[in-house]
């Protein structure tokens, strides 16, 4: 049976879900969902990530794991925040987790709950009128921002929502620009990992010849807090190759200077030399970059050293992981407003599935 | 040593880059060891088995440096520091890249000192365009400043980078000794210390060593202005109980000094109240171990003129000898 | 026959109105407002007049006026990179901006996102700065060629959000300011009923009060020449920051103003008729501006006689401004009184 999504409308479906991070439940129930008949099995993952495995050729057999062995990870979460505590008039305060900029904030509307039910809100920001004109070029702070659900009382409010709860924004998902080659909406870092890496194991499943070695497809937690699922995973999986899936922050915007700008849209996925947390393994990345271009796939060194994403502590795993990443560019990563190139995203699907395909003729 | 310390310093090795020297001291290593093989991460790790105790030493190769991040109109380099730069002492130097290119690391006119950092420099090799700086470098390639050696008064060395070649260099100086070493022995020479203690984790992990000791750098208290600390060039290896990192063991450290006492060795105790070193992933690898950390004291720390004494380097060696053949 | 409250709003604010832009939106409101007025008449103003008659000869005229221009923002220049640059018509929230979804009324409308300073770029003292409007981007996906035969200079750029619901009957989104008193000028006019009114009502709904001129609502009623004036506008609802005493509670009805540029005995007459019919209703002290067209109004012609009936939001000036149809409903019932009223000004 043949399931009837795309990875687009799968992105669509994905980036709207609720997952912010600590509450990944429900994006994790559509991927699993989507993925069950394209994989062999499911791994265990107490930390609530979904980590499944294609058998490579030869190692069907129960029990069997292949001497080598490729994971490819994306992150399921995305930036939230989680209620504090719910005042008299039943308003929500809040604790971040998605950063200190709070001007990404103020104004937005959002949905708070929980993987099963949420309600929406809107970030409620004291009038213009009644600031002070020199206060009105500063940033709202964390501690005046407040979720305005409609309650009116605490009563009211403790109907709905609770002390712990998550939040995340609520954003469209939106197709825009020319012809129609771009999308906009939350999450969009890294739910378009996610939607890429199901679609390349039902292409994956649907070949005629298993895989060289055992793919691994890791779908991980709690990224966006730094205390990452993939550590966990990679701790379980034991891969000797690992690919990272990411969003990268593309700065390609008037007024940036040209070293600045990290990573253009639409001209591929985003290779990382190295980051924040991480330097990649060069011949592995050279190798991919080398498979690229033999299959005229674009793709793009990212220019800057910056950020960082779960290659921290897979690299760091066990006894060590060969580690790449491949990001797609993303302007305005963290915000409700994530905006990509469909390109990139097509890009960087073709390049997975030219790795793969490449691990059936030859060994790295 | 020297000869030895001279070969490690003319092959660049800048955090992430350290393959060329990997395979160098793997070269060099094979006949003293039953095996040297190399991780996924690049790491040198070199075995000889033995009874007793697992003994795990590590000396990191990897030196700080920078990465070209992107190549201008004009043909100026953008970089990033690898590695924790001092932007003041690195401003109008001759900087190397690996493929022998050299250059000018230069702050962008008008940016004043104390707002030195990656983004405010440009590298300038002398190109006139984009084209012509791809010619020779590109985006990914790593450089440093320039290595250098050379004698100062007494027993003293100045060049650079001290900050870890000359581990390196006691290890495998230490290495021609091994058929005397006692217990289960691993040299480690590792990699990425500069950027986050990476490469001495996964070593570990693989080892699972009983006992886990460093040999690296460490400041000292005897500079102008400096921090009072009562560590000294001269004075002997240092045997480290503390830095910003770690906490070592304490039966171990003073294992190590009686060991040292025993041995006549000169030793001095160290604690260091910044900088961190391959100590704490050693001690925090896989189910952890008892770790410790064999300090060479050395002025001017990741500059281009770092300054050690030879006799301290002489002293650290024989140490490290000492433990190794000490029946744990 | 009168509209869903929130079903009223919602089509109001799709309208895009941005202070200049008004007469735009003229066929698809005359379509939604055509049921419950007796006559239009457009105003060179940009101001748009509904009139509902009582039937009776010589009534006198009661105007009821709702700024229906909403604030936005204009297009200043288009980059080499394809991103553009704005200007602020009204008064906008700048603090609200990185990464807001907008639209560009231009020969087609296009979405778009305001640029946000990646994060690398930033420092930590920068998050404590709203950007300025001149430095603002906005990312429409289009390269700068193909955007310049869609987008001119002096295009018109507005919110994206449209009106969703919260708990209860509160409803939030873009441009309540001041679509949710048009809806309740609109309800008003539709709930009097005919054969007790004893004013002919006339619904200004009035352009550029957010330019700062209150030009659209003077001409009109200096056209209109009316013998008293309600001005219904938005008011601050009770939220933190918000004085208690400069506020009215959500979902108690609308909020009068006493202030000594309106017609105090009017004002009373208002109270009073809230008093019969069991109206909910609160007041505000706005001593020296109601920072309505009011001040303006209330000069035109020999002098109108005006009174404030407001209606709490909170977020006022940001997309997502919310307010409880309750008030919304309140306030049209008592405009529906005021029409039907002989005595209004005795």
């Amino acid at each position: 049976m043949k399931q009837d999504w795309t990875t687009m409308s799968l992105l669509e479906e994905l980036s709207c879900a609720f997952g912010p991070s600590g509450c990944e439940d429900a994006v994790a129930d559509i991927i699993r969902s989507r993925i069950a008949m394209y994989c062999d099995e499911f791994l265990p993952d107490p930390m609530g990530g979904v980590l499944a495995r294609i058998c490579g050729t030869g190692t069907m057999e129960e029990g069997a794991v292949s001497p080598r062995r490729l994971m490819l990870s994306c992150h399921m979460d995305e930036v939230g925040f989680m209620i504090r505590s719910i005042t008299e008039e039943g308003l929500l305060k809040i604790a971040s987790m998605c950063g200190s900029d709070t001007r990404v904030l103020a104004g937005r509307r959002v949905l708070v709950g929980n993987a099963a039910f949420q309600v929406r809100g809107v970030f409620g920001v004291k009038p213009l009128h009644l600031v002070k004109s020199a206060d009105r070029g500063s940033a709202l702070d964390i501690d005046e921002l407040y979720v305005d659900i409609g309650a009116g009382s605490r009563q009211a409010a403790e109907e709905v929502v609770h002390v712990g709860d998550f939040g995340t924004f609520e954003s469209d998902f939106v197709s825009f620009g020319q012809e129609s080659g771009y999308i906009k909406g939350k999450a969009l870092d890294d739910r378009l990992g996610c939607a890429v890496l199901c679609s390349v194991m039902r292409r994956v499943y649907e070949m005629e010849k298993r895989p060289a070695c055992d793919l691994y497809f890791a779908f991980t937690c709690r990224e966006e807090l730094g205390i990452s699922g993939a550590r966990t995973a990679a701790y379980r999986i034991d891969p000797d190759y690992a690919i990272v899936l990411e969003a990268t922050a593309a700065g390609d915007i008037s007024g940036t200077p040209e070293y600045r700008q990290v990573a253009h849209l639409g001209r591929g996925g985003a290779l990382s030399l190295m980051d924040r947390s991480t330097i990649y393994d060069r011949p592995f990345t050279d190798w991919i970059l080398e498979t690229a271009m033999g299959e005229n796939i674009p793709c793009q060194i990212k220019q800057y050293v910056s950020g960082g994403n779960d290659a921290a502590h897979i690299h760091k795993s066990r006894t060590g992981v060969r580690c790449a990443a491949v990001s797609a560019p993303a302007r305005y990563i963290h915000t409700a407003s994530n905006v990509v190139a469909k390109k990139d995203i097509e890009s960087i699907e073709q390049l997975l599935m030219a790795v793969i395909n490449r691990l059936y003729n030859e060994k790295k | 040593m020297r000869t030895i310390l001279k070969k490690l310093l003319q092959i660049p090795s800048v955090s992430g880059r350290e393959a060329r020297l990997g395979k160098y001291i793997s070269k060099e290593m094979q006949p003293y060891f039953d095996t040297v093989e190399s991780d996924a991460l690049g790491n040198v790790i070199c075995r000889k088995r033995g009874e007793g105790k697992k003994l795990l030493f590590c000396a990191h190769m990897d030196e700080i440096g920078f990465i070209v991040t992107f190549i201008e109109e004009d043909g100026f380099l953008r970089g990033a520091p690898v590695g924790g730069i001092d932007f003041h002492a690195a401003a109008y130097s001759k900087v190397v890249f690996e493929n022998g290119q050299v250059g000018a690391l230069i702050p962008e006119e008008g940016v004043k000192p104390e707002d030195y950092k990656g983004d405010t420099f440009v590298v300038d090799i002398g190109a006139k365009s984009r084209e012509d700086a791809e010619c020779l470098v590109s985006v990914g390639h790593c450089f440093s400043l320039e290595s250098q050696l050379f004698s100062l008064a007494g027993d003293r060395i100045c060049g650079r980078p001290l900050d870890d070649k000359l581990g390196c260099a006691i290890l495998m100086s230490a290495a021609q000794e091994a058929a005397s070493f006692q217990n289960d022995i691993t040299f480690v020479f590792s990699v990425q210390e500069e950027v986050g203690l990476r490469g001495a984790r996964t070593a570990a992990s693989y080892v699972e060593p009983d006992f886990g000791i460093a040999v690296d750098v460490t400041m000292t208290g005897d500079v102008k202005g400096a921090k009072p600390m009562a560590v000294s060039l001269g004075k002997g290896a240092a045997i480290k109980l503390k830095d910003k990192s770690v906490i070592c063991d304490g039966f171990l450290a003073e294992k190590m000094a009686s060991i040292a006492s025993e041995h006549a060795i000169p030793v001095q105790k160290e604690i260091l109240t910044v900088g961190g070193s391959d100590t704490a992933a050693l001690q925090l690898a896989g189910a952890g171990c008892r770790a410790g950390c064999v300090s060479i004291p050395l002025r001017y720390c990741h500059s281009g003129v770092e300054i050690a004494d030879y006799k301290d380097v002489q002293a650290c060696r024989e140490l490290v000898c000492a433990i190794a053949q000490n029946k744990f | 026959m009168y509209p869903d409250t929130k079903e009223l709003v919602t089509s109001l604010t799709s309208i895009m109105s941005i202070s200049g832009q008004e007469e735009q939106g003229r066929e698809t409101l005359c379509s939604i407002l055509q049921p419950y007025f007796d006559e239009y008449i457009p105003d060179p103003s940009g101001t748009h007049v509904f009139v509902r008659r009582c039937g009776k000869q010589g009534a006198p005229k009661l105007l009821l006026d709702a700024h229906f221009d909403e604030i936005g923002m204009m297009v200043r220049d288009i980059t080499e990179e394809g991103f553009l640059r704005v200007v602020s018509i009204g008064g906008l929230d700048r603090r609200i901006l990185p990464a807001a979804e907008v639209l560009i009324y231009g020969k087609e409308t296009l979405y778009g996102v305001i640029g946000a300073v990646p994060p690398h770029l930033q420092k930590a003292e920068d998050y404590k700065q709203a950007p300025k409007i001149e430095e603002l981007l906005i990312d429409t996906g289009y390269d700068r060629e193909t955007l310049r035969t869609l987008v001119d200079i002096g295009t018109p750029v507005g919110f994206y959000e449209k009106t969703a619901s919260l708990l209860g009957s509160r409803i939030c989104g873009r441009s309540m300011d001041n679509k949710a008193c048009c809806a309740a000028a609109v309800l008003g006019a539709a709930m009097a009923k005919r054969e007790n009114m004893a004013w002919d009502l006339y619904v200004t709904l009035s352009a550029r009060e957010e330019a700062g001129m209150a030009s659209g609502c003077s001409a009109a009623a200096y056209r209109i020449r009316p013998d008293a004036a309600i001005v219904t506008d938005v008011t601050f609802a009770s939220a933190p920051g918000v004085r208690e005493d400069e506020s009215g509670k959500m979902g108690n009805g609308p909020v009068l103003s006493l202030s000594a540029v309106t017609d105090r005995r009017l004002t009373e007459r208002l109270l009073q008729l809230c008093r019969q019919r069991e109206i909910s209703c609160q007041t505000c002290v706005d001593a020296c501006d109601t920072g309505t067209n009011a001040t303006m109004l209330s000069l035109v012609g020999a002098g109108i006689p005006t009174a404030v009936v407001s209606v709490p939001i909170t977020s006022m000036h940001t997309y997502n401004e919310t307010v409880d149809t309750v008030d919304i409903e309140y306030a049209a019932a008592l405009f529906a009184a005021a029409a039907e009223e002989e005595g209004l000004r005795s």
